[in-house]
């Protein structure tokens, strides 16, 4: 019943759910339009006005180790979701959810002074405390490119068996800047 | 942890065989709009929606990709409706359901620009579970959105798309059944356009309908133009829909629907005016010919003030304008339509043919109401209802005893607007009618007007034609009544909008008559000119030469006349080539249901 009582708050959780068209993007890919690569546990979150009307949460990561590339001992993520004045929820459906206190590896680019996840929830895996890796799919339609048009794709992701095997794999990868 | 470990059995749990789940349930219900939801496209400035496609081919596009949901087979209640253009981008706070195609350049917040192809951002309140906004962007900076069949290389499918997101829009995640739309991962093509029973089934538990009776339809029976005036009643009309998805009040009257297939793309300002009773405009989708129902906007004032609707129109698309009747009501109307003046193509006249055939015979077999004859534009034609056969007594525009023999014609103008016809020479009371084509023969059911004067008055029926479609002309007899007569019908020439210049010169045209069932002999005139200037050339008239019955065996052998014994004198087919302006055949009385005996209401009463 508890189980049951908590995949449903995982189901109720803004962000949790949704969908977005992405093309599925590998670490190589991600890598070449990232900054960094980060192992980190995510901190607190607030709510800003961007400076271009958008609201965002920025939730802080305060990075354990960087995999690759350079990134300061914290770095506060902006995505575009939130909770309006008026109580309304709203978020990108296959954005990735950050929850306080779990462990992440991440893909992560600064853009003009803030930082994003490089491509939503596919720039996020989940650290279980077995160390165990989930990357955070829910809510996206993969597609790919080929020659007769953009795809839906029917790859699966690759994975990895824990954390320090894919952090091994993604050490080797080189950053964009 | 638990929650992490909850969360990844949620991840694991979108692997192939999960079905489909809901954006939220909020705990109580599924988050979902609450009645028709509107989606308005975004445009900066005078550029299109997106500079890749038409505006038009992107609007079909975004409207299949609802339409698909709304089309589920087991009988989604789900609805929209296009709203007018919107300056509006994406945002988290201006309810507006804005869509729109990023071309310039793409938030980072929003995902890679060589990855994400379009997001929607749902927005609702966590105690209702209803929807208050929900926006879509297209990242046409990292995508080249195509709607063919067969995108070329590394080109999107823009209603593959449009069917997912909208997906999301109306509250589905994604589902892993092999095969659904809304699935991470399927086989590539187009398959993404159509659903699977997972689609359905979310979409159903959603927007749950019945599978009662097939929803109202209202078909369209006049037609306007761009810049064009149309006078109508729905007096004595008939009550298809009673509700309308963007009206909350009882819309029992009859109805007139409209036809309008916009000459731009842009803001059409519909006027409706010179009412008698509270009648409302609505303008909706075009659904097969008829309205729709569930995807409009209207213009509800009380009691008999003006309306005005404000279509955000497309070139080259249909939209229907209902005048429908607040609890009942019916009245006379006016219609006006304003593009902003916008001129046309040049446009080619064609000059109408006038001459007359007329012949003699011996009666043959008639068929059920069916058209034994081709009633041509601009020819007069001769004929008798002597010796046919009454097949129909009863026409949903009459409530008299029309049991005299019919003669049916078809008619198929060339060219859209007002058609004048004509019923003359009678020596009985006979009545002139005009229905919708039901496979070659009248419908009774489909009336679109009828002129009914008493004893041998001529009569005369108004309606507007649309180019190519296909009406017939009815002479019935009242109370077994039988009589000559001689039926002339008057139609625009074929020509373009305004503007453009045209000149041409008819020649001499040449015809034959040719007779059905007897012994015709038919003679016309020929030579006419047709000419046009700046617009407002007039169709050539150009007028057949002479034409001659033919003949046919007696095969009623009883010596009667047909009913109509002659198709057609002469021809002038080379009418001059001159612009045709609507304004020539434009306001008028429609469905001309014409009283008997003047011009009282259609009381049924002879």
């Amino acid at each position: 019943m508890i189980q049951r009582l908590l995949l449903l708050a995982a189901l109720l959780a803004p962000g949790v759910a949704g969908a977005t068209s992405v093309v599925a993007m590998d670490p190589t890919d991600q890598a070449a339009e990232s900054t960094a690569i980060v192992d980190a546990v995510v901190r607190g979150s607030v709510q800003v006005m961007g400076e271009d009307g958008l609201h965002y949460t920025e939730t802080t990561l305060e990075i354990r180790d960087v995999v690759a590339g350079v990134a300061p001992r914290t770095v506060a993520v902006r995505q575009n979701k939130g909770t309006r004045p008026d109580g309304a929820i709203f978020a990108i459906v296959g954005d990735a959810e950050l929850v306080e206190g779990e462990r992440v590896v991440a893909f992560v680019r600064e853009v003009q002074g803030h930082w994003y996840l490089t491509a939503l929830g596919q720039s996020v895996w989940h650290v279980a405390d077995d160390g165990s890796v989930e990357q955070a799919l829910g809510g996206l339609e993969l597609y790919e490119r080929t020659f007769s048009g953009v795809v839906p794709s029917d790859r699966s992701p690759q994975t990895w068996p824990d954390v320090d095997a894919l952090k091994a794999d993604l050490r080797a990868l080189e950053v964009a800047r | 942890m638990i929650r992490l470990l909850t969360l990844s059995a949620l991840f694991f749990a979108a692997t192939p065989a999960a079905a489909w789940q809901p954006i939220d349930t909020c705990g109580a219900s599924y988050a979902r709009w609450s009645g028709t939801s509107t989606w308005r496209m975004t445009r900066s400035g005078t550029s299109p929606y997106y500079s890749q496609l038409s505006d038009g081919a992107v609007v079909d596009a975004v409207h299949d990709g609802f339409q698909v949901w709304s089309d589920a087979s087991c009988c989604s209640s789900f609805a929209h409706s296009q709203g007018s253009d919107t300056t509006a981008g994406y945002s988290s706070s201006d309810n507006i359901n804005a869509i729109e195609f990023y071309e310039n350049s793409w938030p980072s917040s929003w995902g890679s620009v060589n990855s994400t192809i379009a997001i929607t951002l749902p927005q609702y309140d966590w105690s209702t579970c209803i929807y208050y906004n929900a926006d879509q962007a297209y990242n046409a900076v990292g995508f080249n959105f195509t709607t063919t069949s067969n995108p070329g290389s590394y080109d999107t499918d823009l209603q593959s798309i449009t069917a997912h997101e909208n997906g999301h829009w109306l509250g589905l995640d994604h589902s892993t059944s092999n095969g659904a739309t809304m699935e991470a991962f399927y086989p590539g093509g187009t398959s993404a356009r159509s659903l699977a029973v997972d689609d359905e089934n979310g979409v159903c538990a959603i927007y749950p309908g019945s599978c009662g009776p097939a929803p109202a339809t209202c078909p369209a029976t006049l037609a306007i133009a761009c810049d064009d005036t149309l006078v109508g009643s729905t007096v004595g009309g008939v009550n298809s829909v009673s509700s309308w998805a963007c009206a909350n009040w009882d819309s029992s009257g009859p109805e007139a629907v409209v036809e309008f297939t916009s000459a731009i793309t842009g803001p059409v300002v519909i006027d409706l005016t010179g009412l008698s009773d509270d009648v409302d405009l609505f303008v909706t989708d075009d659904s097969g010919g008829s309205c729709d129902p569930n995807s409009c906007d209207v213009s509800g004032n009380t009691n008999t003030q003006p309306e005005q609707v404000t279509l955000n129109a497309v070139s080259g698309r249909t939209y229907q304008i209902v005048v429908d009747g607040y609890a009942g009501a019916s009245s006379g109307f006016t219609l006006t339509t304003d593009c902003g003046g916008v001129g046309g193509t040049t446009g080619t006249g064609t000059g109408t043919a006038t001459g007359t055939a007329t012949g003699t015979g011996t009666g043959g077999p008639a068929g059920a109401c069916a058209a034994t004859q081709v009633l041509p534009c601009g020819v007069s034609v001769g004929g008798s209802n002597a010796g046919g056969v009454n097949e129909v007594e009863s026409y949903d525009c009459s409530q008299w005893p029309l049991s005299g023999p019919e003669a049916v014609f078809e008619l198929t103008p060339a060219a859209t607007g007002q058609i004048v016809i004509d019923l003359t020479g009678l020596s009985d009371d006979l009545d002139l009618l005009v229905t919708a084509d039901a496979g070659g023969a009248c419908d009774p059911a489909g009336c679109l007007g009828v002129s009914a004067n008493y004893d041998a008055t001529s009569e005369q029926v108004s309606f507007q034609g649309v180019a190519g479609r296909t009406y017939m002309v009815v002479v019935d007899g009242w109370e077994g009544a039988v009589s000559g007569f001689d039926l002339f019908a008057s139609c625009p020439s074929a020509g373009g909008t305004t503007g453009g210049t045209g000149s041409g010169t008819g020649s001499t045209g040449t015809g034959t008559g040719s007779a059905t069932g007897g012994t015709g002999t038919g003679s016309a005139t020929g030579g006419g000119t047709g000419t046009g200037t700046g617009g407002s050339a007039t169709g050539g008239s150009a007028t057949g030469g002479s034409g001659t019955g033919g003949t046919n065996p007696d095969l009623g052998g009883t010596g009667e006349t047909l009913p109509v014994l002659t198709k057609g004198g002469g021809c002038g087919c080379d009418g001059g080539s001159g612009e045709a302006p609507l304004a020539a055949v434009l306001p008028l009385l429609l469905l001309a249901l014409r009283r008997r005996g003047g011009s009282g209401p259609l009381d049924g009463r002879r």
